[in-house]
Order: structure tokens, then C-alpha cells, then sequence
């Protein structure tokens, strides 16, 4: 188990630091120098040659691009972002706050993703090229067809508007989230379910179900246990994939819904052009989704007894 | 293969959407720019049979004309990406070795970034608009390509008319493609349609933030972004640009589903993009 972990680790190494090199390099290619635009901040101030290139030298942005590159590391794994161009805030402190927000968007959108995906694909599987099969496919296909913005006002208008069940915006406990998370599962929903049919039905064909059932095994046992642990295996995998779609898509509906999270807050920062909230962002997200497939790589673990004894899959 | 009335309409209805769209200078009664505040949100009348927004611009010459920069985009975004997806992966399946390691490597970074934070962090840097929307979806879709390309030329290139092409002579180049990318192209074909749908779907999202498309340009997406504050009063304002992108997303993903059952290659690794 620990050898696995370890190993784990070090393949998403290179993964990591390749996200904070692309990080990195977002700042270097942005246009407008940020010296530049941190001191003409209040509109007022032309400033001088003198100070542009003492505020460079402060911010250290003189120097090649590797060494900078190793600086922005060694501040970045101590969590310094830097500070917003644009209100002079502390980046870290900022995001501290908006995390938890993005994380329960994501983590409860990716909850129903799993449930709703799992569940949808099971029946499909089961009522196999029936006509209620092949209408939840058609309503996969469709659900994976909204754009979650359209998805977004229909609900508002639905349950915001008409019957003044949820609020539409802003943070008002758990009934803040319900709409968000919904429409942000949808896609993924659409997707998964379809893995998850295919994944079932290739699982029911195989012998061992059939022996099963010769054995006199209820069909509803062989189908809620062995059918389902074996084709999660597969799927596990594919969860994982889907996380970081849940992840990215965060931002757009945060904004839809005025959701103080750090999908909002970077798509403040793009209006304002605050590069190194940008750089933060993609950072983070990259972070965020190289741990939660480490996590998922544990669970495939412990789910898959081939792994146990060693077998290479 | 002959395709039931069912099955076909899927591919009639894109085929119409793109019509319509190419043909929209000709089709449109209105200019899809032109302001007349005299006649702002109109209900639907003979001359703007569905209505007029807020500028009094006809809406129905508006929807008409509203695919075209997204549709172009993302047919062109992922045509892009497919090719350097598909060079990329042939080099690393092919040649294996450190050049595979290489692109192996540097294509688990990509996936290891959330899509939608890829294209976030490019309109942030280029700037909205047409340029770096193009930029952002070919770099986050390459990886798609290239992994399916890579994963199936590792398996093709020990078949034995590969190592025949190759005991007589024949030069990588012509065994790619003559040989290797006439095998590919279901793959292709399937994940192809698969990603037009959610380029489209992700570019409208950009859009209606005002980090993609820029206005005035008649777009669905900012379409409904402009409609929103009438909602209420005017729901065609919304429900029309709505219908016309939920329309042409799910019959680009319903012509994938046709072609993934149809040829039936490699469903579970498919089905998960």
C-alpha cells in the first residue's frame, strides 16, 4: 500500500511541476508589463523610468527567467501568490477564503454526478434497448447538449423566480448550493451514465454472471453485488477524469451565480487583467486535480483485489 | 449502410443549421447589427417575426447569423488540434522510446489541468476574442487526439501488413498515411464530432461571461447574455438563441452516438470523452 502510494507520487511529480511551468509561463506571456500597471494603479500617477525599474527590481522581474521561475516556486509553495495588481490585496489570503466555497460546489456536484450517473447507467443496463433505455439515452445525449448557463436560468426562473424556493445568487447556507451544483453535475451526469451503461452490459455478458445465476442466485443479488463492484472498476477511473471538468466548469457557474468562490474571483481578475490571480488559479485547480487523482488512485486500490497481489493491469 | 428516417435526422438537422448559417447574408431580413431604438423590444411583428431586443435589432436575422463565428471556430479549433494530435501521438506510438516518454510526459500536464481552466487563463493573458479562444481550445483539445492516436498506433504498428510495408521498404511517412491513418479514422471521426459539440458549448460559456465572442457580434451566447435582463417580459428574446445552440450541440452529439455504435470501435475507451 505504501509502495503504491509512493509510487503514485512520484509518476504525478513531473505532472505537478509541469502545471506550475505552464503556470509560470502564463505570466511571462501576458501582455502589459505589471510593473507598469501595479503603479499607474490609480489612474493618476505617470510614473518615472526611475520608478518602473526600482518597483521591477522589488518585484524581482529583472532578473532570467529560470531564476525567477525557481523564486516564484519557492514563494509559491509557501502559499504566496503575490498581490493582486489590481486592489493591492494579499492573493493567499483571498483564496483561503474562496476554496472552501469551490470545493463544496465541486465536491457536492461531483457527489451527484456519481449517484445520479451511476444510477441512470444501472438502469439503462438493465432495461437494455427498452423504450425507457432508449429514452434515457436520448436525455443523456440531451443533457449534455445545454449549456450550463441556459440551464442556469431555466432553474432560476423556475425555482427562484416562480416559486421563491432558492435564492438566485449569493451565499445563503446549503440552499445556495443546490441550484450551482445541479446544474454543474449535468453535463458530467449525461457522460457517465452512458460510461456506466456500456461498463454494466459489458460486465453482465461475462460467464461468471451466468454461473451465478445457474447456481440459483437471485438475479437481483448477482446484479447489486458482483455485477457492480467489477464494473466500478473501470469506472473509478473515469470518475476521476471527469473531477477535473467539475473543477474548471466551477468557474462559470460560480460567476452565474454570484458565488464567492475562486472561479469568481478569477474571472474578476481576467476583467481587470490581474495576472497573477490568473496564475494562482491554474496553479490551484492543477493542484487540486493532481491530489484528487491521487486519492482516486488509492481507492482503485483498495476497490481492485488484482492490484493487491501484485498483478500489472 | 442504410440509415433509418430516425437516425438520419440528426445529420439533417446539422446539415440544415450549417446551411442556414452559411447562407444567413442571403436569408436574414435584417442587418444583424443594425440599431432601431423607435422599434426596441418589439413583440414578434410581419417585418421581425421574432421581435427585437433591446437596440430593437431583429432577432430572428440575429439568430440566423448567430453560429457562424462559433461554429467556425470550433470546427477550425478542433481541425487544428486533431492534426497536431494526430502527428503528436503517431511520433509517440510509433517510435515509442524517449520520444514517447517526452510526449507522454508533457501530454499528462495537459490533462492534468482543468479544461476549462486552460481556456479561463488564455482569455485572461491574450484578451477576450477570436485569437486567443482559438489558441485556448486547440491546446486543451490536442491531448484527446493525440492519446487515442498514440494508445491505437502502439497496437497497429506490430500488425503484420505494418511490418510487410515496412520488410519491402516503404518509408514511415507513407506507411502513416496510406497505412496507419485510414485505421484511425473512426476514432477519429467519433471524437471529432464529440469535441465540435463541447467546444461549442464551452465557447458559449466564454462568450457569456464576455471573455469570448465580443459584442456587438450577433451570438448565441451573448444573445442570451443580452436577453437576460428582459427574461421575463421577453422570453423569446432567450429562447430563441437558446433553442437554435441546444439544437445544434445535440445533433453534433447525436451524430457521434450514431457513429460510435455504428462502428463500434474501442466503446469503453470512447465513451469517456
Amino acid at each position: 500500500m505504501i509502495h503504491y502510494f509512493l509510487k503514485r507520487v512520484i509518476s504525478l511529480l513531473p505532472v505537478w511541476i509541469g502545471i506550475t511551468i505552464f503556470a509560470f509561463f502564463l505570466g511571462l506571456v501576458s501582455p502589459g508589463d505589471p510593473v507598469y500597471l501595479s503603479l499607474t494603479r490609480d489612474g493618476i500617477t505617470e510614473p518615472s523610468e526611475a520608478m518602473v525599474n526600482a518597483k521591477r527590481a522589488e518585484l524581482g522581474l529583472d532578473l532570467p527567467y529560470h531564476i525567477q521561475y525557481v523564486n516564484w516556486i519557492n514563494r509559491v509553495i509557501r502559499g504566496d501568490f503575490g498581490k493582486s495588481i489590481y486592489d493591492n490585496e494579499e492573493i493567499k489570503a483571498e483564496m483561503l477564503r474562496r476554496m472552501p466555497v469551490t470545493l463544496k460546489l465541486a465536491f457536492s456536484a461531483f457527489v451527484i454526478t456519481v449517484v445520479a450517473g451511476l444510477g441512470i447507467g444501472a438502469v439503462m443496463a438493465a432495461t437494455r434497448d427498452t423504450i425507457l433505455d432508449r429514452f434515457l439515452r436520448q436525455l443523456c445525449t440531451l443533457m449534455v447538449s445545454i449549456p450550463g448557463f441556459c440551464m442556469a436560468i431555466i432553474l432560476i426562473a423556475i425555482f427562484s423566480e416562480c416559486f421563491h424556493l432558492l435564492p438566485t445568487s449569493g451565499m445563503e447556507g446549503v440552499k445556495s448550493f443546490i441550484m450551482p451544483s445541479l446544474v454543474l453535475s449535468m453535463g458530467t451526469i449525461g457522460t457517465s451514465a452512458r460510461l456506466s451503461r456500456s461498463n454494466f452490459i459489458g460486465e453482465i455478458s461475462k460467464q461468471y454472471v451466468l454461473v451465478a445465476s445457474a447456481k440459483g442466485m437471485s438475479k437481483s443479488f448477482i446484479g447489486t453485488w458482483h455485477i457492480f463492484k467489477n464494473a466500478m472498476i473501470p469506472i473509478i477511473t473515469f470518475f476521476g477524469l471527469y473531477f477535473a471538468g467539475i473543477l474548471g466548469g466551477s468557474a462559470v457557474i460560480e460567476s452565474i451565480f454570484a458565488l464567492p468562490g475562486m472561479g469568481s474571483y478569477v474571472i474578476d481578475a481576467i476583467y481587470n487583467r490581474d495576472y497573477f490571480i490568473i496564475q494562482a488559479f491554474v496553479l490551484l485547480t492543477g493542484t487540486i486535480y493532481v491530489l484528487s487523482n491521487l486519492l482516486i488512485d488509492m481507492l482503485y486500490f483498495l476497490i481492485n483485489p488484482r492490484m493487491k497481489q501484485g498483478d500489472s493491469l | 449502410m442504410k440509415m433509418k428516417r430516425m437516425e438520419a435526422m440528426p445529420f439533417m438537422i446539422l446539415g440544415a443549421i450549417v446551411l442556414i448559417t452559411i447562407l444567413a447574408p442571403l436569408l436574414a431580413p435584417f442587418d444583424p447589427e443594425m440599431i432601431d431604438m423607435q422599434n426596441r423590444l418589439s413583440a414578434p411583428t410581419a417585418a421581425h417575426i421574432l421581435g427585437t431586443d433591446s437596440l430593437g435589432r431583429d432577432t430572428f436575422s440575429r439568430v440566423l447569423y448567430g453560429g457562424r463565428q462559433s461554429i467556425l471556430l470550433a470546427f477550425a479549433a478542433t481541425l487544428i488540434s486533431m492534426g497536431i494530435g494526430t502527428a503528436v501521438g503517431f511520433v509517440a506510438g510509433y517510435y515509442g522510446g524517449k520520444a514517447d516518454l517526452l510526449i507522454t510526459g508533457i501530454s499528462n500536464v495537459f490533462l492534468g489541468i482543468p479544461g476549462v481552466s486552460i481556456m479561463v487563463a488564455f482569455a485572461g493573458v491574450l484578451g477576450p476574442g477570436m485569437n486567443s479562444l482559438l489558441i485556448a481550445v486547440t491546446v486543451n483539445s490536442w491531448v484527446g487526439f493525440s492519446r487515442i492516436v498514440r494508445g491505437e498506433v502502439m497496437q497497429l504498428k506490430h500488425a503484420n501488413f505494418i511490418e510487410g510495408m515496412k520488410s519491402v521498404g516503404a518509408s514511415d511517412g507513407w506507411i502513416f498515411i496510406r497505412h496507419v491513418l485510414p485505421n484511425l479514422s473512426d476514432s477519429l471521426i467519433i471524437l471529432f464530432a464529440t469535441k465540435v459539440g463541447s467546444v461549442v458549448l464551452s465557447v458559449a460559456s466564454l462568450s457569456y461571461l464576455g471573455l469570448g465572442l465580443q459584442p456587438p457580434a450577433p451570438d448565441w451566447a451573448i444573445m442570451i447574455s443580452d436577453a437576460r435582463p428582459y427574461f421575463r417580459e421577453h422570453p423569446l428574446l432567450m429562447a430563441a438563441p437558446g433553442a437554435a445552440i441546444i439544437t445544434f450541440v445535440w445533433s453534433v452529439h447525436a451524430i457521434g452516438d450514431y457513429m460510435r455504435d455504428k462502428l463500434d470501435v474501442n466503446k469503453g475507451a470512447n465513451d469517456a470523452l
